[in-house]
């Protein structure tokens, strides 16, 4: 990517006159970041966290923090969602996904912030089975196929989930701050070459008693493709047609499923075992597979 | 609306075919609409300029469907794809 990063000093945010064109909402459906159309460029407004202005002619991001936010966690922000939109604005398929090596191949687990796409790719890490990145998977046609990209050699883990799935320890009782970075090692491998794409996991909302993986038509595979993929401005109707081909592209090549499990941390490695057992069997009569 | 009003497909909509099924996607408003298979024939014949009522003929044709079903839920379709900007009728 050829955009550079530009830190200022932290301030309040201020209120922007030109006003928002698409916005993000987190897993509670509340407003989680705002998009904005200003002079030579964008304005990306994470509430209550930091504002990006990116300035398309200079190829410079300027990130401006809030005083409550961490230089590490604006530094995450900048990454993971900054990078892959701009990623995209450069003509690249990045999609709001996990990823992990199976047997040689890259399971991408697809959700809306808070679906637990990194907690369950830290499990699979944890079962030995490396990841390739914790939050956002560029994907690069290949052969008939794709390859997924490795990203960053760490996850973002909210401290119940580093608790349970990384150190086996019980969750605290109080949930304090941000996410806290956990690197990639012996614990948790990190799958450092691309990997041919294998399946699509769309992520079901928990109301699942046991790990259920279905077949998921290729249009609403599609559809769901549209809704997590990162693409930054829905005014470029060139761009948009472009990235809407790279997705029925990307829709009818490779196999998608729902997964749904009980969001409980000692039913993870029950949903490794599914997923990793439905990896394998792929090919087999049945599509469908119901995991105790 | 009915079968026999002149339908326009408007110029920002892209149609892929996504296995046996169409999305339609607004570039000017960035939604998407997906078709079934019947659907997705129904659209394709309106891109090669037939009218809606030449169109439910095709269909007839191709598909075992009961006529007066057919009619009722291409007009409900019709209906879908004006609200969601894909076409305008006149």
């Amino acid at each position: 990517m050829s955009f550079q990063l530009r830190q200022e000093l932290p301030r309040e945010q201020r209120p922007v006159e030109e006003p928002d064109f698409a916005r993000w909402r987190d897993a509670d459906d509340a407003k989680a970041a705002t998009f904005h159309r200003i002079s030579g460029g964008f304005l990306v407004r994470f509430i209550d966290r930091a504002d990006f202005v990116i300035s398309l002619a200079d190829k410079v991001v300027t990130c401006l923090p809030t005083p409550d936010i961490s230089e590490r966690s604006a530094c995450d922000l900048y990454l993971n969602q900054i990078v892959p939109m701009l990623r995209g604005y450069e003509g690249e398929l990045v999609i709001h996904a996990s990823a992990v090596a199976i047997g040689g191949r890259a399971a991408a687990f697809v959700g809306r912030s808070g679906r637990g796409k990194s907690t369950l790719a830290a499990a699979f890490a944890r079962a030995g089975m490396p990841f390739l990145s914790d939050d956002g998977v560029g994907l690069t046609p290949d052969e008939g196929g794709y390859l997924a990209d490795p990203n960053r050699p760490s996850f973002r883990l909210w401290m119940d989930s580093e608790a349970e799935v990384v150190l086996g320890q019980a969750a605290p009782a109080e949930q304090e701050g941000e996410k806290s970075r956990v690197d990639a090692g012996e614990t948790l491998p990190f799958q450092s070459e691309p990997l041919p794409l294998g399946a699509l996991y769309f992520l079901g909302q928990g109301d699942s008693a046991q790990p259920v993986i279905s077949p998921m038509p290729r249009r609403q595979a599609l559809a769901e493709l549209l809704n997590h993929s990162f693409f930054l401005d829905a005014d470029d109707r060139e761009r948009m047609k472009l990235h809407f081909e790279a997705l029925t592209s990307l829709a009818e090549t490779i196999p998608s499923f729902t997964l749904d499990y009980p969001r409980e941390y000692d039913r993870l490695p029950s949903v490794v075992r599914a997923v990793s057992s439905h990896m394998s069997n792929r090919g087999a009569s049945s599509e469908s597979v119901r995991q105790d | 609306m009915n079968l026999s009003d002149k339908i326009e497909l408007s110029s920002d909509v892209v149609s892929r075919e996504v296995g046996s099924e169409t999305m339609l996607l607004n570039l000017a408003s960035g939604t998407y609409f997906g078709l079934d298979p019947v659907g997705a024939r129904f659209w394709q014949l309106l891109e090669e300029g037939r009218t809606a009522a030449e169109a439910r003929d095709v269909i007839l044709n191709e598909y075992d469907v009961e006529p007066a079903l057919l009619e009722r839920d291409l007009e409900a379709l019709i209906g879908d794809f004006v609200s969601h900007g894909l076409v305008s009728v006149g």
